[in-house]
């Protein structure tokens, strides 16, 4: 356990070392947020209710979705397929430690730099547009867990992404598709419900909604308690499945380093 | 005039030569391609579903949008593909490979814009292209030759005055001293805005995002101008003017940067 | 006439003086501190054309802090640089028509492209005539051997391919001056021998001005006629090589003499 945590502790430093890319990222999603915010304030204007939100809703879902959204955005596919590329990941391989928990531990280590700063800014702005009226307790703990379960999830995501970079050295093309297709599908631009038709189906059947939606909602009231619990054991079936993914790519990909012959 | 003459033979040369580079390294173009297509759609199917929910934003119908989107689009991809050495420069002044351009008799502004070329700008344009051509389509315009000659000036004033954003937001570099510098990437993210009418935001962002960093001469006025929008006419007036204040800036900026160029290596 | 005159020529370099850790990086954004290093100070000297001359110093010492400001790069901090006539930062690309530049530590070759492409790109862009192009390639070929590796692009060469590449591009317009910065830092003996032929055979034919840096004395014996000493950005000695040896003899290193030389400051 002793050496995960020295994994931690290299993770949050890297973090650290890196937060301009971090900030860089973040910016443009902040960017993004804001103009959402914007747009839906223009929308509200004219109509009251939206697929079953209101004014007050959204000025939340906004901000949450952001929050939930930057934290563990900073992906390692990059630096993961630099690694792949160069050959580095033999030594990696070699050390007596499981490739992929060590990836792990190093990205909590930064996801705990990235929450710090996404926190203190995503926190006073929601508080000084929203204030304290809509906070509550039990939902905040319940918000929490999902949002951990999120992360969860995010992370077997980059890793199943990350093992693309064995088959291709477009490493900034995969993590940016991966980037794109969290945005997108996980709600943190649109509320999944004001998805059109099908699609709004469809995206309930997909693992990304347990990244952003599924905290906002339980956040915002969306969803009721039972709702809560239910969504949340979603969650945990995904990152199982995910994770199942994740360790039978992970074998196959592996064995194409003895191919290259390093 | 010859001078001119030289620098367009030698832009062609400096090109050519990193168009054979990329084939050198030869990337997966398709899967470039796709993930290109693949991030405009989801870009693009944002708007469509905000839309599917509301019949207009501020006033604009999601047609018009789409302008406003392929004007800003186009002049993306065109700096990729043309100048998307701008993209390089803050490297390049911490790596001082700016010293091999300074030793040779041709401005550095050429060298520098042509550094690099990315294929995904084509693929940008192309995409543009077809969105202006939806979006003019749909959107009931009083064509007159006058206007189809705007249409084409407007647009080739969005690629300026962006690539002058960039390029100030680059040349920075020159001052701040570190590895990377994320101003370039800030302005151009700010693009994000000025893909929905400037009208929706609070007059601070408007004095600040659309007015300092130029972004409504970029899409807002000149497109509200084409579909005779109330107001835009002047703004769209100006659209030459804050062409040339960008242009000279960039210049000045450029000029007074190499001044402080230290060449320190790293 | 003199081929570069520099008259009390100054380089200060600002450097941030920032505390480590968050707490100083936050000090820095409210009150930046800043001290003043300066690398060269007010040094002057006249090259005529034809001479080649040493710049010899320890590292740190301004050397290439002195051929930056010659070459254009940099603008000095104070006094004047005349390069034929002209100021070399105002007047770049006139100035940079005359010159050739070879810096060892980094190449000047096109990176991705076949060396071949780069001379082709070269003779664009100094507007060279195809008869003088043609005479040169062909005479740097014989000399400097590069039709083994012309079709390499230049990331593939080796470190003494790559410098007998650079050297021929910085010389392939035909330039008065040919500034060289440390052009076989890291180079085996046999081609040191190769370039520093090459570049006593092109003083002698076209009365190229040639000024060199290096901290290695022994390499310059053959090829300079004169020697600027630098230290910590001031000129310790300025004189014909051969007055070094009936001063100190033969057999010195280039650390002693300079210590020498810090002793009696300015022997001459």
């Amino acid at each position: 356990m002793k050496k995960y945590l020295a994994y931690l502790r290299c993770g949050f430093l890297d973090g650290c070392a890196y937060r301009q890319y971090f900030i860089t990222g973040m910016l443009a999603n902040f960017i993004q947020a804001v103009v959402l915010f914007f747009v839906w304030k223009s929308i509200f204007h004219y109509q009251e209710v939206i697929s079953g939100y209101t004014w007050e809703i959204m000025k939340q879902y906004v901000f949450v979705s952001f929050l939930c959204n930057s934290i563990f955005s900073m992906g390692f596919e990059m630096d993961a397929a630099e690694r792949i590329i160069k050959g580095d990941i033999i030594l990696d391989l070699l050390k007596p430690v499981s490739y992929r928990t060590m990836l792990f531990f190093r990205m909590l280590g930064t996801a705990g730099m990235e929450f710090a700063v996404t926190f203190v800014l995503v926190g006073g702005i929601y508080l000084c547009i929203n204030g304290v009226q809509y906070l509550d307790f039990f939902r905040t703990v319940l918000f929490l867990i999902a949002l951990l379960m999120g992360m969860g999830i995010k992370f077997c995501l980059q890793y199943l992404f990350s093992l693309l970079c064995f088959y291709t050295d477009n490493a900034y093309g995969v993590s940016k598709a991966r980037e794109t297709l969290t945005n997108f599908f996980s709600g943190a631009l649109v509320p999944l419900a004001m998805f059109p038709g099908i699609l709004r189906e469809a995206v309930n059947f997909l693992p990304f909604r347990g990244i952003v939606y599924t905290p906002c909602c339980i956040f915002i009231g969306f969803f009721s308690i039972r709702e809560c619990i239910f969504n949340i054991f979603l969650q945990f079936i995904w990152i199982l499945v995910l994770g199942g993914l994740g360790t039978l790519l992970g074998k196959k990909a592996f064995s194409v380093i003895s191919m290259y012959g390093g | 005039m010859k001078a001119l003459g030289k620098n367009v033979i030698l832009y062609f040369a400096f090109q050519k030569q990193n168009i054979k580079t990329l084939l050198q390294y030869r990337g997966d173009f398709l899967m470039m391609i796709v993930f290109t297509l693949f991030s405009q759609g989801c870009s693009l199917g944002l708007i469509y579903i905000i839309y599917s929910n509301i019949p207009q934003v501020g006033g604009w119908t999601m047609w018009e949008i789409c302008l406003l989107y392929g004007f800003l689009l186009f002049s993306e991809g065109f700096i990729n593909f043309f100048f998307q050495g701008a993209w390089k420069v803050t490297n390049m002044i911490y790596m001082s490979d700016l010293d091999r351009f300074l030793t040779r008799p041709v401005s550095v502004g050429l060298q520098l814009l042509t550094a690099k070329i990315d294929f995904e700008g084509l693929n940008k344009m192309v995409i543009a292209a077809a969105l202006l051509g939806i979006g003019i389509g749909k959107c009931e315009i009083h064509w007159t030759v006058f206007k189809g000659i705007c249409f084409l000036v407007f647009l080739g004033e969005a690629c300026v005055i962006r690539l002058c954003m960039i390029w100030i937001a680059s040349c920075m570099s020159f001052w701040m001293k570190s590895k990377s510098n994320s101003l370039n990437y800030f302005v151009i993210s700010l693009g994000e805005m000025a893909k929905y009418p400037l009208a929706i935001y609070p007059p601070v962002f408007q004095g600040i995002f659309g007015y300092l960093i130029p972004y409504a001469f970029v899409s807002y006025y000149p497109v509200g101008c084409i579909l005779e929008k109330e107001g835009m006419a002047a703004g769209a007036a100006c659209t030459p003017l804050v062409c040339l204040v960008m242009a000279a800036a960039a210049y000045l900026v450029l000029k007074r940067g190499l001044r402080r160029y230290e060449s320190t290596s790293h | 006439m003199n081929a570069i005159e520099v008259h009390d020529l100054k380089k200060n370099y600002r450097i941030v003086r920032k505390e480590p850790g968050i707490a100083g990086s936050l000090k820095h954004l409210i009150s930046p501190r800043y001290e003043e290093l300066s690398a060269v100070k007010g040094i002057t000297f006249q090259i005529p054309q034809g001479e080649s001359v040493a710049f010899l110093g320890a590292n740190g010492a301004g050397k290439s802090t002195t051929i930056k400001m010659l070459t254009g790069i940099m603008q000095p901090s104070g006094g004047t640089i005349k390069v034929m006539g002209k100021d070399p930062f105002s007047d770049r690309i006139r100035n940079a028509k005359k010159i050739g530049v070879v810096f060892g530590q980094k190449t000047q070759l096109w990176w991705d492209i076949p060396v071949a492409e780069t001379f082709r790109l070269l003779k664009k862009i100094y507007e060279i005539p195809e008869e003088q192009y043609r005479k040169n390639m062909e005479k740097f070929s014989n000399i400097l051997g590069l039709q083994e590796f012309m079709d390499q692009p230049a990331r593939k060469l080796s470190l003494g391919q790559r410098v007998r590449a650079d050297l021929a591009a910085a010389l392939v317009h035909d330039p008065p001056i040919l500034f060289l910065d440390e052009p076989t830092i890291g180079i085996d003996v046999a081609v040191k021998q190769k370039i520093y032929g090459f570049l006593k055979e092109i003083n002698r034919e076209r009365k190229t001005t040639i000024l060199l840096t290096s901290h290695d004395m022994k390499d310059l014996e053959s090829l300079c006629d004169r020697l600027i000493i630098l230290e910590k950005g001031e000129i310790l000695f300025d004189d014909p090589m051969d007055r070094l040896f009936e001063i100190y003899g033969e057999g010195l290193s280039l650390e002693e003499i300079i210590i020498e030389l810090f002793e009696h400051r300015r022997v001459s």
